[in-house]
């Protein structure tokens, strides 16, 4: 059955990184993370039933963990700021435009709460509304209202910062 | 900028950064061995930890019952230290008590295990979290009972012995004796404040800002069905 696992995990292990790096600021609390998620992934693997898809199964799990296991405290705030510099410095292989992008995309995501973070990063990973509601437990209709409320939020930031 | 140019962004970064961070079965299962610093993997080895405790104590509690006193102890402190039956009785009934909440307890955490975070939505797995924090609160305060027992039941103990013990040429006044035993009354109950209160400190100070956002979460998942 581990090998089982290992094999699964290993070929959609981009899920976990995705919910690690849109979750955490820094490399550290990534890391952190990412070894919780195996962990729950692995404690949950028996029961994983077939009846959804592997992927899907894996957003949830890996969603349930990062807001279960978040706590933020002055400590991590203070590392937060610090990831955004190293945030930066990774991404500094992108064009100017993208990076710019990037950059204001990772400020306003930081804006968002545990459960905004999990409808956009579903958005972003273009999920249907249907898997959405799948994955976090909400109605389709309370996805969408939540989605325009976030997408409101976005623009009022992006605005706030005086670019369009 | 709109929602599509923020979509392209990311999907451009997260294709690399899986690509930099990826890693082969080998290391997976390395991090699968090692002992995670995540909030819930720290609940769970609190909470088995807790559990270890109180049976070890409850252990060492019937061990001082059953054992004969020369194994456990010289044979003459038990020789000179008679204990009223009365005492005798509540001791084993605290006991009796303390095994019933232990067995109740870890009955409870078992089922509670049995529930993974995948088996359950969003708002499932933040509920079972909860219950989760607060089955280690409740932990934690029948530590303090256990203690408050154990202190409760000797301090009875010293006071009768103590009392008969003492041979005074008169007998004290009934207002000597009630100020005293008022005294010493005040003051168990003081230590007992005090105890409670750092552990209600303490465990507010290690989890409660966690538990509120947790709560503050709930609340964000349950807003639109209210």
């Amino acid at each position: 059955m581990k090998e089982d696992f290992l094999r699964n995990i290993t070929q959609n292990q981009g899920i976990i990184h995705k919910v690690a790096r849109i979750y955490c600021d820094n490399e550290d609390d990534r890391k952190d993370l990412f070894q919780e998620i195996l962990i729950q992934l692995w404690k949950s693997y028996d029961k994983f039933r077939e009846q959804s898809k592997f992927s899907t199964w894996m957003y949830r799990v890996a969603i349930n963990t990062a807001i279960t296991n978040f706590k933020k405290d002055a400590k991590n705030r203070r590392k937060s700021e610090l990831g955004k510099e190293i945030y930066l410095l990774e991404d500094e292989v992108y064009d100017y435009e993208k990076e710019e992008h990037l950059n204001l995309l990772h400020e306003a995501i930081t804006q968002l709460t545990g459960i905004e973070k999990s409808i956009i990063l579903l958005y972003l990973e273009d999920k249907p509304y249907e898997e959405i509601s799948e994955i976090t437990g909400i109605s389709q209709n309370y996805v969408r209202v939540k989605m325009n409320r976030i997408k409101k939020k976005l623009e009022y930031f992006v605005k706030s910062r005086g670019r369009n | 900028m709109e929602l599509n140019e923020f979509k392209k962004a990311w999907q451009k970064a997260t294709t690399d950064t899986v690509r930099q961070k990826e890693l082969d079965a080998t290391s997976i299962n390395e991090l699968l061995k090692k002992r995670s610093k995540g909030i819930l993997s720290r609940l769970d080895r609190s909470v088995k930890f807790g559990i270890w405790f109180l049976v070890l104590f409850f252990l060492l509690t019937l061990a001082d019952q059953l054992m004969p006193a020369d194994f456990l102890f010289p044979a003459r402190w038990k020789a000179e230290l008679e204990v009223p039956m009365w005492i005798s009785v509540l001791e084993w009934f605290v006991n009796i008590i303390l095994i019933l909440t232990i067995l109740i307890f870890i009955i409870r955490y078992r089922r509670l295990q049995l529930q993974t975070l995948a088996n359950q939505d969003l708002k499932g797995a933040i509920q079972k979290v909860l219950t989760l924090l607060d089955t280690f609160k409740k932990e934690f305060y029948l530590s303090v009972i256990i203690l408050m027992s154990g202190i409760g039941v000797g301090f009875l103990l010293g006071a009768t012995k103590g009392f008969e013990s003492i041979k005074l040429s008169e007998t004290p006044s009934i207002i000597a004796i009630v100020v005293v035993a008022s005294a010493m009354l005040v003051l168990l109950g003081l230590l007992i404040g005090s105890i409670f209160y750092i552990f209600h400190k303490g465990f507010n100070l290690l989890f409660g800002k966690y538990r509120n956002q947790l709560i503050q979460s709930l609340n964000e998942l349950q807003e639109h069905e209210e």
